[in-house]
This record gives structure tokens, C-alpha cells and sequence, in this order.
């Protein structure tokens, strides 16, 4: 349904977006992950005709956008990071206006709208201005308004910034039903948990470049196939590079004077690697045995958290 | 879309009227003050009675004759005379409640009637008031010039006229109606110099003469000029919304599902049209209505105004997609239009500005158009030049907007945000 090609955006000198590429299939959600000012934003500008790419295409159900950007954008909905609604009118009022706009006929926003009111359970106050709306209830408008027209494309920036976890829990079990039932997901978010959750591949971003991208598992496992080892000690003046046995049997992702993050280099039992660790030239005071996270994942890349 | 856009603006305005309800309690101050100060001197509303202190220290029959003829017949409806001591008229005077006090002296009628130079009458006129004071002042002169006439036609019979009105108690009707009949026979003979007189004048009007230029209302000189700086201002206001929409996000929104900026903007315009509609109706039908001025032609000024108010909205319009941000739109926007109501007239008469303005400014702004135009609806002028400005305002109002389109977009694709 959409494919990005090598996409690239310069403002000035700074380069936001640099040679990006994925694709996201009907019914599926895609994750972009990453910290703020990675880019995100700036590939779903491109993406939905906001900002023009100074390079790279985007292909929209097989259609270069910029060769027909009525027909992209009409099978296409997009949800904005921040909430893009008229607070003086009613959430009906917003969903009929941005409905008609969209291209959906006199008579048929109104049925429309009432659909995604009891879709997003906000019919009961459909009435009222969204100024006297909860956060989470305009976040739930502001996503219903991209839903008018049935778009096969949805694009979420960020659509849970901001909000309590139930109203949050809320929208993305809302997206996991519209990804069922066949619409291709772009969803760009800084919270891990939400990509773990929601996305069934994950692409990782940072400065504009795509690190990496997969399903959770395939980018665990670029970390470590077993498990990671989170040791805590006092290793101030500890020197793993001097460790030849270290070096060859584990990778050192993160470590801190009080904290490492180790990962075993090869598919191996975690018993042995928890015993070769223990004969290292160091006492732990603790060893934690943890999956790897999306988290771990960036930090392997980057070597910074994705929480910084 | 343009439809649906424009009511989703009519909406938000009916949602949350006070931003537009202040735009439009300007223009209703405006022409409240405009027309207490000016509407008063409308030519079809005359000037009222004149209110006139006199003070009667002859106290005899001539003096009551003087002061019964400014409250009979015609000189009654143009005249309130109140008839007060000398003190109580001073008060009056000083309290701006007279234009002035006529004062008999005492002792008039005896010299006028003896023949002898009688006192003469004493005109304290009003300094706080401009017209009243001078035309009782004119009239006084006309009657003085009247009793000095009487004296020289009834000389020898003022004696009897003076033992007539000496026993005022019991006036002899015999002895009055012969000194009637006597002044009669007076009058009969010298009827040729008076009925007609000598001199004569025959009115004509000629037909291939043009008509006399009609006068001016001052309000209706003033009124347009104010209104168009005000519209302006109520332009600029409204068009400022596309900075809301740029900050709401909604204007993203927009452009992720229409490419073109066109329609919306076009829809900004209409809706600030509609507003400044409004203000102009207020403007400019509430002078009418409230004051009770009509305007000379008031279908071909309504076409005239309705362009002009077009033509302003797209130049506000503009204004706002030239801002580039919504703070500098605070700032500029202002200053601009201040410049453009005084560079086009509406703050000071064309024919007062520098003449380099005059010449290469004016002709460039609209509400120099709308004043041309409505002065020479109200002098009667040719047509042509209504038309042609009517025209012009119109077309202009849709190029203006059309730019400003264009503009905004460049603005937009180079990432304006607030």
C-alpha cells in the first residue's frame, strides 16, 4: 500500500530525513520508533504531500504521490501529532466538515460520522464543542476525522501524546481493529511499549536514517538470540577490553560505573554464559536475566537510550 | 468545499461571536459618534427654533408689540422668546440656554414717539453659539431699519400716536381708529413705492442652466473614508483566523487532504466578505436609519461599498499570507492599514495630503476609491467613474486573493508554524 524509496529533506543545512526506504502492506502496522527530532514527523510530511521530497519517491497503492496527489491523499488518512480540530464546533461537526472535505457525499457523512462516534465511544457527547472534550477524547476525534472517508492508508503521528494510559489503551486497541480489518498502518511513536504492542515490523529511526527494521523478534535478536544479562557492581575501574574471553563470548551494550548491559555473542545455554560471567575479574552485587527490549535494540545502534 | 468551508467559518462564528461582534461594535461607535457630532447639520433638518431672552425695561405698548412679534405668525415657529428680567437673561446667556437677549430700554417708546433718538436697543449675543446669535443679530437690524422707516412716513402723527398710549389704562378706540385711517391714507399714497417697489426683481430658471450643486452633508463626506479605514480593520482582523488555522494544525490537516490552497482562502475571503458586509450595512444603512440621511443613490453605493468590501478583504488577505507569521501580522498588519487609511484618505481629505501622495500613493489604495466614489455618487457626478470603480474594486479583490494563495503556499512548503 505504501512504499517510501530512499526519501530524503534538507531544511537549510541540517539533514531530517536521509535516505529512508520501507513498505507497509494491507493490514499491517508499521512502527517508526524514535527519540524526538529524529524524523519521523518529517517522513509522514512527505509521505502525505505536506513537504516535497528533495529526493526519493513515495508510491502509494503502486502510484507515485507527486504524479496524482488528489488520488493519494483520497486513499489516504492522516492523523496528526497534535489535535487538529475546530474547538468551537462539536466533535459531529468536526467529523461531518472534515468528512465533506475529505470527498464523502451531503448525505453520506452523517451516517458516517454517527459509525465512527460509536466506533470511538463518543456518540453520547458527539454534541458538545470539543473545547469541553477530555485530552483523550479529542485525541479519539482527532484520529475519527482521518477515518471519515475509510482511507485503505492511515497514517498516526504520535496519536498518544499526552494522554492517560486508559484513553490510550483505548486508541490502540481501536488501531489494532482498523489494521484487522485491512487497513495499512504507518504509526510513528517514541514510546517502546506502543511499538512492541501494536506494530507487527518496527522500523528503528535516528537522525533522519533507518537503523534498522523487523518484526520485534528479528530486531531482538540482532541484539542477543538468548538473553541479556544486566549486572550491577562497582566497575569504575574495571577494563573489559583487556579481556580477551569477555571480548569473544559477549557484547558489552551499555555500561555505567555501577551497571552493565551485556549480551551473549553466540546462541548459547544462560546458564553457561551466567557462569563464564562470574569468573570475570570483577564482583557483581547482581545479575539480572531480561529479554531484550526495543530499547536494547536502540541502544545497540546508537549506544544511547531511547528514553534520553 | 468552498461552501463547505465557508460555513464551517460561519460555524465557528456562530459558536463563538464575540471576536466578530467586537469587529462590528467599532463601526456602530463609529457612526453613533460620527453622526452626533455631524448628523445635527443636515440641510433637510433646519435649524430649530432660536431661543431668545428678552428684557422689557420700557415696559409700554410698543415694547409689548416687539416682543409679541417674535411669537406670532411665522416668526413664531422660528423663535421662542422668554420673556425675563435683566439678571434672570444674563443667567441664561452665561448657561448657554439663549443665543441671545434683546433688551428694550426704558423710555423707548416715549422717544420714538416724540420724534426725539430714541434709546437704542441693547443684542447681547451667545459667544458659545455660531449661527443663532448672528441671525437675531440680522433681524435686528432689519426691524430697527423697519421703525426708522415708520418714524420718517408717520412723523407728524407720532404725537397723537404718544397721547394715545400715554393713557394706556383707557385706550380711546375713536382716537385710535382715526390715527389708523390717517396712517392709512399715508400708506395709500406712497402704495406706487411700495406695492411694487420701485425696484423689482422677475425669478426665472433657465432650462439649459445646470442645476445648483446640491450641498454637502458633512456626514456623508466624513462618513465614507472612516468606514473604509474601519472595514479595513475588520478585514485585517478576520483574515488574521488563517494564523489560527496554521496554529489549530487544522491547516495542516487541510493540506494533507486538498493540495491547493486556493479554496480555502477563497473561503476566508467570502467569510470576512460576509462580516465587513455587515459592518459596512451598519455603517453605512445606520446612518441613514438612525440620523434619518439619505444618501443619494443608495443601490449604486451598496454595489459600490459590496466592491470595495471585497476588494479590501482580498488585500487583507494578502496582507496575512505576506506576514509570514502570525506575531508579525500582529505588528505590520496594523501599521499597515493605518497607513493605507491615511494614504487613501479616510483619516485626512485627499486634498490635504503632500502631493507626491496624492499622486502616486492614493490612486493605489482601495479606500481612496471608495471615497472618489461615494463623494461623486453624493454630488451627483458622472456614472462612468462609479462603474469603473465598482469594476475595479471587484476585480482586484479576486486577483488579490488569488496571490494570496499562491503566496501562502510558498510560505507554507517552506514550513511556516505560528
Amino acid at each position: 500500500m505504501l512504499q517510501l524509496n530512499d526519501l530524503a529533506k534538507n531544511f537549510g543545512g541540517l539533514r531530517a530525513v536521509d535516505g529512508v526506504s520501507l513498505k507497509v502492506s494491507a493490514g499491517e502496522t508499521y512502527g517508526l520508533l524514535g527519540p524526538n527530532g529524529a524524523g519521523k514527523t518529517t517522513t509522514i510530511s512527505m509521505i502525505s504531500g505536506l513537504l516535497r521530497p528533495d529526493q526519493g519517491s513515495v508510491v502509494v497503492d503502486g502510484q507515485d504521490f507527486w504524479g496524482n496527489p488528489a488520488r493519494s491523499q483520497r486513499l489516504m488518512g492522516v492523523v496528526p501529532q497534535e489535535v487538529a480540530l475546530y474547538d468551537e464546533l462539536s466533535g459531529l461537526d468536526n467529523l461531518c466538515f472534515w468528512g465533506r472535505l475529505a470527498g464523502l457525499a451531503r448525505t453520506e457523512v452523517k451516517p458516517r460520522a454517527a459509525e465512527v462516534l460509536e466506533a470511538l465511544s463518543l456518540a453520547d457527547r458527539s454534541r458538545e464543542p470539543v473545547r469541553n472534550y477530555s485530552g483523550g477524547m479529542k485525541r479519539r476525534i482527532n484520529i475519527g476525522c482521518a477515518l471519515m472517508h475509510r482511507p485503505k492508508l492511515l497514517l498516526l503521528d504520535e496519536p498518544t501524546v499526552g494522554i492517560d494510559p486508559q484513553a490510550r489503551q483505548n486508541i490502540l486497541d481501536f488501531i489494532r481493529r482498523l489494521a484487522r480489518d485491512g487497513t495499512a498502518i504507518l504509526y510513528t511513536t517514541h514510546y517502546l511499549e506502543e511499538a512492541e504492542t501494536l506494530c507487527d515490523r518496527v522500523g528503528i529511526i535516528d537522525n533522519g536514517r533507518l537503523l534498522a527494521e523487523g518484526t520485534l523478534a528479528e530486531l531482538q535478536a540482532r541484539v542477543s538470540r538468548t538473553a541479556l544479562f544486566l549486572i550491577e557492581g562497582r566497575f569504575a575501574d574495571a577494563r573489559p577490553e583487556e579481556w580477551p574471553a569477555f571480548s569473544e563470548r559477549f557484547t558489552l551494550i551499555q555500561h555505567t560505573p555501577r551497571q552493565w548491559l551485556v549480551a551473549a555473542r553466540e546462541d548459547r545455554d544462560p546458564a553457561d554464559c551466567l557462569r563464564d560471567l562470574l569468573e570475570l575479574p570483577v564482583r557483581p552485587d547482581n545479575v539480572t536475566l531480561k529479554r531484550p527490549s526495543l530499547n536494547d535494540v536502540f541502544l545497540q545502534l546508537t549506544g544511547r537510550e531511547l528514553r534520553e | 468545499m468552498i461552501l463547505d468551508l465557508l460555513l464551517k467559518d460561519l460555524k465557528r462564528t456562530r459558536h463563538n461571536p464575540w471576536p466578530v461582534l467586537i469587529f462590528l461594535a467599532v463601526p456602530l461607535c463609529i457612526t453613533g459618534l460620527l453622526g452626533a457630532v455631524f448628523g445635527s447639520l443636515d440641510s433637510s433638518e433646519g435649524l430649530g427654533r432660536i431661543r431668545l431672552a428678552v428684557v422689557d425695561e420700557d415696559e409700554s405698548a410698543l415694547g409689548g408689540f416687539l416682543r409679541s412679534a417674535f411669537s406670532q405668525g411665522e416668526a413664531g415657529e422660528h423663535f421662542e422668546p422668554l420673556i425675563v428680567e435683566r439678571d434672570e437673561g444674563e443667567r441664561l446667556l452665561r448657561e448657554n440656554e439663549v443665543s441671545a437677549m434683546l433688551v428694550i430700554p426704558s423710555g423707548f417708546t416715549t422717544d420714538f414717539l416724540a420724534g426725539a433718538e430714541p434709546s437704542p436697543f441693547e443684542l447681547v449675543k451667545n459667544p458659545a453659539q455660531a449661527f443663532h446669535p448672528a441671525i437675531v443679530e440680522e433681524l435686528m437690524g432689519v426691524a430697527v431699519e423697519g421703525l426708522s422707516a415708520v418714524a420718517a412716513l408717520l412723523g407728524d402723527q407720532l404725537p397723537g400716536w404718544r397721547s394715545l398710549f400715554e393713557d394706556a389704562e383707557r385706550l380711546d378706540y375713536i382716537r385710535l381708529s382715526s390715527l389708523i385711517l390717517q396712517g392709512g391714507e399715508r400708506l395709500e399714497r406712497v402704495e406706487d413705492f411700495l406695492f411694487p417697489p420701485l425696484v423689482g426683481y422677475e425669478s426665472t430658471t433657465s432650462e439649459s442652466a445646470k442645476p445648483a450643486p446640491p450641498t454637502v452633508n458633512l456626514f456623508a463626506y466624513l462618513l465614507p473614508g472612516m468606514a473604509a479605514m474601519f472595514l479595513l480593520f475588520i478585514g485585517d482582523g478576520l483574515t488574521r483566523d488563517l494564523y489560527k488555522e496554521v496554529r489549530m494544525r487544522t491547516l495542516d490537516r487541510y493540506r494533507t487532504m486538498r493540495i491547493s490552497l486556493l479554496p480555502l482562502l477563497l473561503a476566508k475571503m467570502l467569510h470576512a466578505f460576509a462580516v465587513m458586509l455587515v459592518g459596512a450595512l451598519i455603517l453605512f444603512g445606520g446612518a441613514s436609519l438612525i440620523f434619518g440621511f439619505a444618501w443619494r443613490e443608495p443601490l449604486r453605493l451598496a454595489a459600490l461599498v459590496a466592491a470595495y468590501v471585497l476588494c479590501a478583504a482580498g488585500c487583507m488577505t494578502l496582507l496575512a499570507a505576506l506576514a509570514r507569521s502570525e506575531k508579525r501580522a500582529d505588528a505590520m498588519n496594523t501599521m499597515i492599514v493605518f497607513a493605507m487609511a491615511f494614504t487613501g484618505g479616510s483619516m485626512f481629505p485627499l486634498n490635504v495630503l503632500p502631493a507626491f501622495i496624492q499622486r502616486t500613493l492614493s490612486p493605489v489604495m482601495p479606500n481612496y476609491w471608495l471615497i472618489r466614489g461615494a463623494h461623486q455618487l453624493e454630488q451627483g457626478g458622472p456614472d462612468g467613474l462609479v462603474i469603473a470603480v465598482t469594476a475595479g474594486l471587484a476585480v482586484a479583490g479576486v486577483g488579490l486573493v488569488v496571490a494570496a494563495a499562491w503566496r501562502f503556499d510558498r510560505l507554507l512548503r517552506k514550513g511556516v508554524r505560528e
